[in-house]
């Protein structure tokens, strides 16, 4: 188990390794109530995906998606990286989309339900700690 | 788990549950809501609060914020920084699981009403528990 303070948002530190082995660490927010774990789209080219350049062409490539969010519907690409380590914790083959979020929000990336569904989260806002475990 | 004070259910993707308002007066509604924990207000539609007798989320939040300051906050959601009217809910409950006096927020520019969910459960309910979600077996508990 990984255990973070839990601050005015749950983040932790994350450490993403792309496809073509590349490396980029964010501070992270959790938020299970997103399909997919996010990166900026200027990332999402470092780990080897050129294509979301061209996600709003009419056709766009095949692993463009439609997502539904609080904003409304967005459209982005969607790609596998090699592997996500969090503390002690490795989840390998996680799917990612590449959204660039509002600069205000304050994190540029996020743990969602690809990965989390891996995991069990615990959230104890009275000692402040979340905690993070692999499922079995 | 009813009669205990844990609560443990399934959870959709996205996490809904059903919660019942009470607000002033005897009026309640029972309401579909997303689960997130990344929201530091509870969000509920205009029309829903005035009907549980809190009217001043039909003024402006604009004008308001100039009078009541306190009652129209600033909020940062992944559409930007929001403005809405605060009030506080008499009694927000899932199951067993009850709290009293919880602050929720009407926003200037209401959430779509393509999604799913009549309103948000923020952390003005949530962090009275502990709240554990288990990923692969998609269970939400709150103790």
């Amino acid at each position: 188990m990984t255990e973070f303070e839990l601050g005015r948002f749950p983040s932790l530190f994350v450490r993403v390794k792309g496809s073509n082995s590349r490396i980029r660490e964010y501070r992270a927010l959790v938020d299970p109530a997103y399909e997919y774990c996010i990166v900026p789209k200027g990332d999402a080219y470092v780990f080897g995906h050129p294509e979301v350049a061209f996600q709003h062409e009419t056709v766009g490539p095949p692993n463009a998606r439609t997502l539904m969010t609080a904003g409304g519907f967005s459209k982005t690409v969607v790609f596998e990286v090699e592997a996500v380590e969090i503390g002690g914790l490795s989840f390998e083959k996680v799917e990612f989309a590449a959204i660039d979020l509002p600069q205000e929000v304050g994190f540029e990336a996020v743990i969602g339900q690809s990965l989390l569904k891996h995991a069990v989260i615990n959230l104890d806002w009275k000692k402040r700690l979340l905690g993070l475990t692999k499922a079995s | 788990m009813f009669g205990s004070k844990k609560l443990t259910f399934q959870v959709k993707d996205p996490m809904l549950v059903m919660c019942r308002i009470a607000g002033t007066g005897d009026r309640t509604r029972e309401l579909s809501a997303l689960v997130d924990f990344n929201s530091t207000h509870c969000l509920m539609f205009a029309n829903d609060a005035v009907f549980l007798g809190y009217s001043d989320v039909a003024n402006r939040a604009r004008e308001w914020r100039e009078v009541f300051p306190q009652k129209a906050p600033y909020l940062m959601s992944f559409r930007g920084v929001e403005r809405g009217i605060m009030v506080r809910l008499k009694r927000v409950s899932i199951g067993p699981l009850a709290v009293e006096d919880v602050t929720a927020v009407s926003l200037e520019m209401e959430p779509s009403l393509l999604l799913p969910y009549d309103m948000v459960l923020g952390r003005s309910f949530l962090d009275k528990f502990k709240l554990t979600y288990d990923g692969k077996s998609k269970t939400l508990s709150l103790s």
